[in-house]
């Protein structure tokens, strides 16, 4: 659960979903998709490394060195049981809004 | 939501409108405490608020609420059945290439043929010629476009799920096809060697058909892996009427079949995303 919430913030869970679609992507494209700043991206992507859900590599690409960050396995069978727990949990509100909702019309229709 | 999200996905690198992706990891937050734990309070507006102003506000924030949860079902959605897309994906692109790189072998088997004289008839060429396209289709298929899918996988699943009875199946249909060729163009009967090709194509296909049916999420694909291999089996009357013909039908309803299957599984891959979601 500890692990849940330190990985589970919006800004880490946005992180991981987008990676989840695009398996990698570079650190800058990242942090322009996000609109975070450097240091905040990488803070949160240092806690997703040590999580292991995610890796991070280096490259060199025409002389400028290229941060690249990738999703795990284990990062990507995370999102998908972290929003299947969502599903449910918003699922089960919902209907239980609708419920409540249809029963508040059918008093107001009695006369 | 879903169908701009979608089409902004198919093949793009700027695959995720991020501000929805943003917008849902907060709602999940905030929904959660609206619906679930204690209620938001909600701002009235001016300082003449009265109980009324309250509950519309109350209900347009609701009503947001509802709306943002029901786009973050549809997230969770995409994400359930984004690993069936790109392996659907995958897989159609592999059979696409396998039908591409087939035609581009027998071009070059023909070209050979025609140029190289003795040499290009030459069973052992001809036997090399096969093993070497062989390598190269596995190692397109299985070491370049398969971990594709790698980050899909379940974390300490075997990377390779292909069955032990699957892969000796195979083995011993290659064996079959080289021998074939060798003894039926060695005994100048060429022209039974479209029929043999198709008897192991049909079982090599239902091998296929089998495998895959053991994954997840192959029901989409089994109508049109049995129509490929029905008309596989088919084809060999027609082959054995009439010999002279036997060639270009099996050009024809191998290499359409493989490529039809391929965009067949492009195509599905593609509906998968936009299907509705389930109830």
């Amino acid at each position: 659960m500890e692990e849940d919430r330190e990985a589970f913030v919006p800004a880490r869970l946005s992180i991981l979903v987008y990676l989840y679609f695009t398996q990698s992507t570079k650190f800058t494209s990242l942090q322009k998709k996000l609109g975070l700043t450097s240091g905040n991206l990488s803070s949160h992507l240092r806690k997703l490394e040590a999580l292991r859900y995610v890796r991070i590599s280096k490259y060199f690409v025409e002389l400028k060195p290229t941060t690249v960050v990738s999703i795990t396995q284990e990062g990507a069978q995370r999102v998908q049981t972290q929003l299947a727990r969502m599903r449910e949990l918003v699922g089960a509100a919902i209907e239980e809004q609708e419920t409540v909702r249809a029963s508040a019309d059918n008093v107001s229709e009695v006369p | 939501m879903s169908d701009t999200l979608c089409t902004s996905l198919l093949f793009t690198s700027d695959i995720f409108p991020i501000n929805m992706l943003c917008f849902c990891s907060s709602a999940y937050s905030l929904i959660c405490r609206r619906f679930i734990g204690p209620p938001v309070c909600v701002s009235a507006g001016d300082g003449m608020s009265t109980s009324e102003h309250k509950s519309d506000d109350t209900a347009d924030s609701t009503e947001d609420l509802r709306k943002q949860a029901k786009e973050l079902l549809a997230l969770t959605e995409l994400v359930r059945k984004y690993p069936s897309v790109v392996s659907q994906r995958v897989e159609g692109l592999v059979y696409v290439l396998i039908g591409g790189g087939i035609s581009l072998a027998t071009l070059m088997f023909a070209f050979i043929i025609q140029f190289a004289g003795p040499l290009g008839t030459n069973m052992i060429a001809i036997l090399a010629f096969m093993i070497f396209t062989w390598l190269i289709a596995y190692a397109v298929g299985f070491k370049l476009i398969k971990p594709l899918t790698q980050s899909y996988m379940k974390p300490g699943a075997p990377e390779d799920e292909l069955s032990l009875a699957f892969k000796l199946t195979w083995i011993v249909l290659m064996a079959f096809i080289a021998v074939m060729a060798m003894y039926l163009f060695g005994t100048g009967q060429a022209s039974l060697f479209p029929p043999c090709m198709q008897v192991a194509m049909t079982i090599g296909q239902t091998a296929n058909y089998l495998q895959s049916g053991k994954q997840k999420n192959a029901s989409a694909l089994a109508k049109g892996h049995l129509t490929f291999i029905a008309l596989i089996a088919v084809s060999i009357i027609p082959m054995l009427l009439f010999p002279p013909l036997s060639y270009a039908i099996l050009i024809l309803v191998d290499m359409g079949g493989i490529y039809g299957l391929g965009i067949y599984m492009l195509i599905s891959a593609e509906k998968l995303l936009l299907e509705p979601p389930r109830a």
